[in-house]
């Protein structure tokens, strides 16, 4: 939900639908980034090396292991989210209500889960 | 140890760092657990991908539908392997009634919290190396010393299922608090924090930091990373 304030930050308007779906989101390089984010959950070494032969090739080395750099990070810190349970903080929970209903984050709050696996 | 040397790719040095001291930190006797079972804990993780039940389970509608037991690679306890591996390889569809049961099955909530930020730990470490094309880190010896078994004060019931650490709040201009929620998570167990963010720390942050990707093409990462792994925070 960042995205959406940086885009607020940056004066600048993205389809955060695509975040969540096949829609373009706006960003630049987003379908290699968002291959890069998937390749990286996967774990596959094959499809990594593929991405990360087409990555160097595109982007450059230098912007391909900052990519992966975040993809890992947040690979690790949503295990911590996920794990322990927590709520939004508390204006975040305010401010992207109608947000997390119209892209379909709300399919992944506590409450929701509960409903779909006890 | 020489993280990533072999690579010709452009790892910045914060980075081999972090990670090359969280390898290190693994041995050492933790808050509630002791070198021998945090390092099973980091095998288990890395074992967990290639679990029979767990693939069996991250393919059923519910998990928690398949029943059996965990393919391990370690003598760590079948409670404490249920842990990892359904971290590792299913956390998006854990529930709060799962973690009761596994408090209720005698894991204190701050041997929980430890574990938790073991395998998080290891899952940004190795799949960093695995996009690099490195095989994982290997581990160092176990060490002697025992637990420091010190429970934290600091904490408070605010919504999670864990207690999480009592900080004062203050808004920044992201709209989230000084001390966001993701970082009062593991406060049971101030150990995992540190060692957790301390690699967290060096490929992310929320202010200017130096990296070649504009602040929307990082959190388009993030935000898809978030979403394959079901995380609503």
């Amino acid at each position: 939900m960042l995205l959406r304030r940086s885009g607020e930050i940056s004066e600048e308007s993205y389809n955060l639908s695509g975040v969540l779906g096949d829609d373009d989101v706006g960003v630049e390089d987003e379908g290699l980034l968002v291959a890069i984010a998937e390749a990286v959950f996967a774990g596959d070494p094959i499809d990594l090396a593929h991405i990360r032969a087409e990555a160097v090739r595109s982007i450059g080395a230098e912007k391909f292991v900052d990519a992966i750099g975040i993809a890992s990070g947040f690979n690790g810190i949503t295990k911590v989210a996920n794990a322990t349970g927590i709520p939004l903080d508390t204006r975040t929970e305010e401010v992207t209500a109608s947000l997390r209903q119209q892209i379909g984050i709300d399919d992944y709050s506590e409450s929701h889960k509960s409903r779909l696996y006890g | 140890m020489n993280m990533y040397v072999s690579q010709d790719l452009p790892v910045r040095q914060r980075i081999r760092d972090a990670h090359e001291a969280a390898i290190d930190t693994f041995a050492d006797p933790g808050t509630w657990l002791d070198s021998h079972s945090r390092l099973a804990i980091l095998a288990e993780a890395r074992h967990a991908p290639s679990c029979r039940l767990c693939l069996e389970r991250k393919d059923a509608l519910s998990p928690y539908a398949v029943k059996g037991s965990h393919e391990t690679r370690t003598d760590l306890a079948n409670d404490l392997v249920e842990v990892v591996h359904r971290i590792t390889t299913d956390s998006g569809r854990l529930t709060r009634s799962w973690y009761q049961g596994i408090t209720d099955a005698g894991i204190s909530p701050e041997t929980y919290v430890e574990i938790v930020g073991l395998v998080a730990t290891s899952i940004i470490v190795d799949s960093f190396g695995a996009a690099l094309g490195c095989e994982p880190a290997e581990p160092p010896a176990a060490k002697s010393g025992e637990p420091g078994r010190e429970s934290n004060p600091a904490v408070i019931d605010a919504g999670a299922w864990v207690p999480m650490l009592d900080l004062v709040q203050e808004e920044t201009d992201l709209e989230i608090p000084t001390a966001p929620n993701i970082f009062r998570a593991m406060g049971l167990v101030p150990g995992a924090i540190s060692h957790f963010f301390s690699v967290m720390r060096s490929q992310y942050s929320l202010t200017e930091y130096e990296i070649t990707l504009g602040r929307s093409q990082i959190e388009l990462l993030a935000s898809r990373v978030s979403s394959l792994n079901q995380c609503f925070y």
